[in-house]
C-alpha cells in the first residue's frame, strides 16, 4: 500500500505510488485463487476461467470488468477472505469479430461460490449484454451457494434469473458445463438457450450425490446422477456434448456462428461456395420401396444443406425428432426433421418438447425453420394419454402457429394425423409445402382408415378378410399419396428428391425479407404472449 | 459399476434380438428389433458394457417403456 504524505490541509499519496498499488491490486486479483486447486487442476489437464476467456475471444483478447468487486460479509471471517473477482471474470470480447459477453467462475477463487456480488456481477453481464444487443456466454464452474452469506446470496440467485429471463429473447445465451453446477444455482444454465456439457468434469442438478443421500437415501455417484448421460441422453437439458473444456468453448463459437447477435438481426449470412442449385441425383435412390422400413433421415440433411454441415441440438435425446443448425446457400437455418430410424419418428413428450422449444428459438432469432416429414403420428395408449401427449404435443402447434419467420416443410414420406401440423403444414403457418412422389398426406394409415370407415361391411362380409384387402387398397389408391393434398393447394409441388435443395434455396430467397421488420406481422395482435401449453 | 437399460420407446412386438445375456457390446451395437407404428425399429446399445439380462423374446408383445435388457458398464 502506498504511503500516506501529510500536509497542512489533509493527506496525499504520490501518483507513482497510486500507481504502483493498482498495479500489486491487479496482480493479485490476476494470479487468481488458490495455488493449489490450480496446479491440480493444470495437472488434470484443465483450463483455468482465465485460459477459458482467453480460448473463447478471437486473439484471447478481453475487456475484463469488476476485478476489484468485494462481498460485504464479516460472519465466519468472512471479512478477513480474500476472493479474487468475486470468483467470477466478466469479461467482453470478439468472437469471429462479433461482440459477446461472458462470464467465466473461477473454481480456485473460495470454489467459485456464489455469493451476493458474484451473482450480481453474473446478472450485470447479462443485463449489459441485453441492453448493448450482445449474446452472453456464461461458463459454470462453482461450489454452489456461499452459505456464509445467508440471504444475501438467496436473493442474488433472483436477480440473476430475473435478469436471464428479461434477456430471453433478447439476446442468445448459451451457458457452458466446465465444472460443477449443482443447487437451485443449476436453473441459471437451463434457462437459457443451449447448455453445452463437457464430458468428465461438467457437472449438473438440482442437488449433488452427498445432499440427495442424507435426504432422500439415494446412493449414485456424482457422474452417474449430474454427468453429460444424465443431461445429453436423459433429461434433454444439456444440448450439446462435448468431449473436454476446450472442445465445449469450441462448440459454443460454432454454435454462435449460426446466430445474430440478437433479435433484431438477422442471422449472419456466410457466402458459400456450394451451388444452390445442386441436384442430388443419389436421394432419388434413398428411401426403400416398402414404407415399413425405417431409412436415416440425416442423410437427407446432410445430403441438401451446405457442404453437409449440420450442427445437431440434443443429438442424443429424443433422437425420433432431429434438430439442428445448418445453411442453404450461406443462410443458417434450423432444421426439424422426423427420424424414422428411433421410435418409427413418431412425436412422443420428449420429441414435442425437443421440437417446440427449438422452433421457439429460432422464431426469436429470425431463422428460418424447414422441417422434412415422415412421421406416422403423435404417440397413443394410456401411457402416453395420461402423461400429458395432448398437452405436450400442443407446444408443437404453437410453436409453429406463433412463428412468424420463413417456414418451409419437405414431406418426404408419411404426413399422418395431428403430425401434419406437428410437423407443419400449410393451414398452421408454412409458407411453402414441397413433397416428394414417395409422399402420403392424409389423415391416417388406409389400415386404420379402412377399419373404422367399412367395419360393418368387413365383419358382415362372407370373406372378411379380403374385404378388409379391397377397402384398404381402396382408401390406399385414393388418400395415401401427395396429389390430393396439391389439388387442394395444401402441398405447393410435387418434386423430385433430387431437386429438393434447389427448391429449398429458391424459397429462402422468396421469403428473404418475410416480417422482418418487428411489429409488422399483420396477424400478430397485442398480447403479452399466447398461453402455450407448458 | 452402473446399469444402463435399453428400453421399448413405443408399444409393439419384438421381431428378433441381436443379443443375449453375457454378450459384450459396444455403443451403438444393435440390441434388438421390433415393429410398432407400422415400422421396423432397431434398438441399439447405449452404451458400452455387458448385456446382464434380457427380458423378452422373440413374437412377445410390450408396451412402451418396458425394459427389454440390461447392460452393466
Amino acid at each position: 500500500m502506498a504511503e500516506w504524505i501529510e500536509y497542512s490541509g489533509g493527506v496525499y499519496k504520490k501518483k507513482e505510488d497510486l500507481y504502483r498499488e493498482l498495479k500489486e491490486r491487479r496482480d493479485k486479483v490476476l494470479q487468481m485463487g488458490d495455488a493449489q486447486v490450480l496446479e491440480r487442476r493444470r495437472k488434470a489437464g484443465q483450463l483455468n476461467a482465465r485460459e477459458r476467456l482467453g480460448l473463447l475471444f478471437d486473439n484471447g483478447e478481453y475487456l475484463e470488468i469488476g476485478m476489484h468487486v468485494k462481498h460485504r460479509t464479516t460472519h465466519f471471517g468472512m471479512d478477513k477472505a480474500y476472493i479474487p473477482a468475486e470468483g467470477v471474470i466478466t469479461a467482453f470480447g470478439k468472437v469471429n469479430g462479433r461482440w459477446v459477453a461472458a462470464f467465466s467462475e473461477d473454481f480456485s477463487a473460495m470454489a467459485g461460490t456464489f455469493g451476493e456480488y458474484h451473482g450480481k456481477k453474473e446478472a450485470y453481464a447479462i443485463q449489459f449484454a441485453m441492453e448493448k444487443g450482445i449474446p452472453f456466454i456464461g461458463m459454470n464452474d462453482s461450489g454452489g451457494a456461499r452459505l456464509q452469506e445467508g440471504m444475501d446470496t438467496l436473493e442474488a440467485y433472483g436477480w440473476l434469473f430475473r435478469t436471464q429471463t428479461q434477456a430471453s429473447g433478447v439476446i442468445p445465451q448459451i451457458a457452458l458445463l466446465l465444472g460443477p453446477c449443482l443447487g437451485g444455482q443449476a436453473y441459471h444454465p437451463v434457462m437459457q438457450d443451449f447448455v453445452i456439457q463437457a464430458k468428465n468434469v461438467g457437472f449438473m442438478g438440482i442437488a449433488g450425490p452427498a445432499f440427495v443421500k442424507t435426504q432422500i437415501g439415494e446412493e449414485i455417484s456424482l457422474e452417474e446422477l449430474s454427468g453429460w448421460r444424465a443431461h445429453g441422453m436423459k433429461s434433454g437439458q444439456s444440448h450439446v456434448v462435448a468431449e473436454d473444456e476446450k472442445d465445449a468453448i469450441h462448440k459454443a463459437k460454432e454454435l454462435l456462428s449460426f446466430l445474430p447477435s440478437n433479435n433484431r438481426e438477422k442471422p449472419p449470412r456466410l457466402t458459400s461456395s456450394d451451388p444452390p442449385d445442386r441436384i442430388i441425383p443419389e436421394l432419388d435412390d434413398l428411401l426403400p420401396d416398402e414404407p415399413f422400413k425405417p431409412f436415416d433421415m440425416k442423410k437427407v440433411i446432410t445430403a441438401i444443406v451446405d457442404d453437409g454441415y449440420f450442427f445437431e441440438i440434443l443429438g442424443l435425446f429424443a433422437k425420433n425428432l432431429i434438430t439442428g443448425f445448418a445453411r442453404f446457400n450461406g443462410r443458417p437455418v434450423g432444421i426439424v426433421a422426423n427420424q424414422p430410424t428411433e421410435a418409427a419418428g413418431v412425436l412422443d413428450i420428449n420429441a414435442a418438447d425437443k421440437g417446440a422449444r427449438f422452433i421457439r428459438f429460432c422464431d426469436l432469432f429470425n431463422i428460418p425453420l424447414i422441417t422434412l416429414v415422415d412421421c406416422p403420428g403423435y404417440i397413443i395408449g394410456s401411457r402416453a394419454d395420461w402423461a400429458g401427449i395432448l398437452r405436450h404435443g400442443a407446444k408443437l402447434l404453437y410453436a409453429w402457429s406463433d412463428a412468424t419467420v420463413p417456414l418451409i416443410s419437405i414431406i418426404v414420406r408419411k404426413s399422418y394425423a395431428g403430425a401434419h401440423y406437428g410437423m407443419l403444414d400449410k393451414s398452421i403457418g408454412a409458407d411453402f409445402v414441397f413433397a416428394w412422389p414417395t409422399a402420403r398426406v392424409t389423415i391416417v394409415g388406409a389400415d386404420t382408415a379402412a377399419s373404422v370407415i367399412f367395419a360393418r361391411e368387413i365383419r358382415e362380409s362372407p370373406d372378411p378378410q379380403e374385404t378388409s384387402r379391397k377397402r384398404i387398397r381402396e382408401y390406399s389408391e385414393i388418400y395415401e399419396n401427395p396429389y390430393v393434398s396439391a389439388e387442394r393447394g395444401y402441398t405447393d409441388d410435387i418434386i423430385m428428391p433430387r431437386d429438393t435443395r434447389k427448391y429449398i434455396n429458391r424459397a429462402l430467397d422468396l421469403l428473404e425479407n418475410k416480417f422482418v421488420t418487428p411489429g409488422t406481422c399483420p396477424w400478430k395482435v397485442w398480447r403479452k404472449y399466447s398461453n402455450i401449453n407448458l | 459399476m452402473a446399469q444402463e437399460t435399453v428400453a421399448a420407446p413405443l408399444a409393439g412386438k419384438i421381431i428378433k434380438l441381436h443379443v443375449k445375456a453375457g454378450d459384450k457390446v459396444s455403443e451403438g451395437d444393435e440390441v434388438c428389433t421390433m415393429e410398432s407404428m407400422k415400422m421396423e425399429n432397431t434398438l441399439y446399445a447405449p452404451v458400452s458394457g455387458t448385456v446382464i439380462e434380457v427380458k423378452v423374446a422373440p413374437g412377445q408383445f410390450i408396451q412402451a417403456g418396458d425394459v427389454i435388457a440390461v447392460i452393466e458398464y
